[in-house]
């Protein structure tokens, strides 16, 4: 192999590569948290007792867990592009992400929903509670102790996913490095740096996530 | 070719019967890819879950950092590193054996200039 490392217009570019990954970590936190009032939504929408609202439900589902998720980019993108609705690579990357975290994290509230006794309900409603009391005060706080974890792994997924923004012309921490890294002919000591770059983050979320599931799930 | 096949159907593109041939060869390289892709992943995987299940501390610490590695980052992101690491291999293997079938983009954005 006659490759000669160059790494020195990557240091210089760190800064920036630092900025884009602070742009990742926006644009998978916001497209988590629509995930989940979108996914908890969809979540009680599928187990209604309306047809309609079920069928919506389990479609968006379907269509989230079943088809990749830079075919869902590219329809936010190209797709609404052809019937004249133009969204910024932001706004793509961010509708498309939500879209996809929604779409699992619905099976996952479900699941949540599932574990939780229906007695309590039950005990709840007899003791005089209203409908949306039981929910807000019983059932969604133990729905969230339950999913909190696949909710996290969601989130990292949500950063590895938003990589994808590349190829709608993000400049995210991939966008960021592919446009540098073409500038320069380095792409493998760039992509090296931003592969160590996305590694830190998942570490930093994981981190934050077991100091904060610590402290809200002490007992 | 009978008629339905040379049929333009009118959304935006002149896309036509005839192209779903070339989309179900696609979808085929896409089924072959992921068996052989989760054959092989399952095999090292057996290894190496007995290998940190097994095994002394060291190698456990060790293994689980590299496995980490590659869950931390972005197939994407790993594709181009592969792709790239191999300047040399790269022109006289098949796009196919890098894990990805849809080659066009992974030429474009790894900066290949040639097809496979």
């Amino acid at each position: 192999m006659d490759y000669n490392f160059h790494w020195r217009p990557v240091f210089r570019k760190l800064d920036q590569l630092i900025a884009a990954g602070w742009v990742t970590m926006e644009v998978a936190v916001l497209a988590m948290l629509v995930g989940i009032v979108l996914g908890l939504l969809l979540a009680l929408m599928k187990m209604s007792n309306s047809r309609s609202l079920r069928w919506v439900a389990v479609g968006w589902i379907e269509i989230a867990r079943n088809t990749p998720a830079l075919l869902q980019l590219f329809f936010f993108g190209f797709g609404l592009g052809a019937f004249g609705i133009h969204l910024s690579p932001f706004l793509i990357v961010l509708f498309g992400l939500s879209f996809n975290n929604a779409g699992y994290l619905a099976e996952t509230f479900r699941g949540g929903f599932s574990a939780v006794p229906h007695t309590q309900l039950r005990a709840a409603r007899s003791l005089g509670m209203t409908a949306t009391q039981t929910y807000l005060r019983i059932v969604i706080p133990q729905v969230f102790r339950i999913v909190y974890h696949p909710m996290t792994n969601q989130l990292v997924w949500s950063v590895l996913m938003s990589s994808l923004g590349m190829l709608v012309g993000f400049r995210e921490l991939s966008g960021e490095t592919q446009f540098l890294a073409f500038k320069t002919f380095r792409i493998f000591e760039y992509f090296l740096i931003t592969a160590i770059i996305y590694y830190v983050i998942v570490k930093i979320i994981l981190g934050l996530s077991w100091l904060i599931g610590r402290r809200l799930f002490r007992y | 070719m009978d008629n339905s096949a040379t049929q333009v159907i009118s959304f935006f593109t002149a896309f036509r019967l005839a192209d779903l041939w070339y989309l179900g060869q696609a979808a085929i390289n896409t089924i072959i890819i992921s068996v052989l892709a989760i054959s092989i992943g399952s095999f090292f995987g057996v290894i190496f879950g007995w290998i940190l299940a097994e095994f002394n501390r060291y190698l456990t610490v060790l293994l689980n950092l590299i496995l980490d590695v590659f869950r931390s980052i972005p197939l994407i992101i790993q594709l181009i590193l592969f792709y790239n690491f191999f300047p040399d291999y790269r022109s006289a293997a098949k796009t196919f054996y890098r894990r990805h079938d849809c080659a066009d983009d992974l030429y474009v954005i790894s900066g290949g200039a040639s097809g496979p």
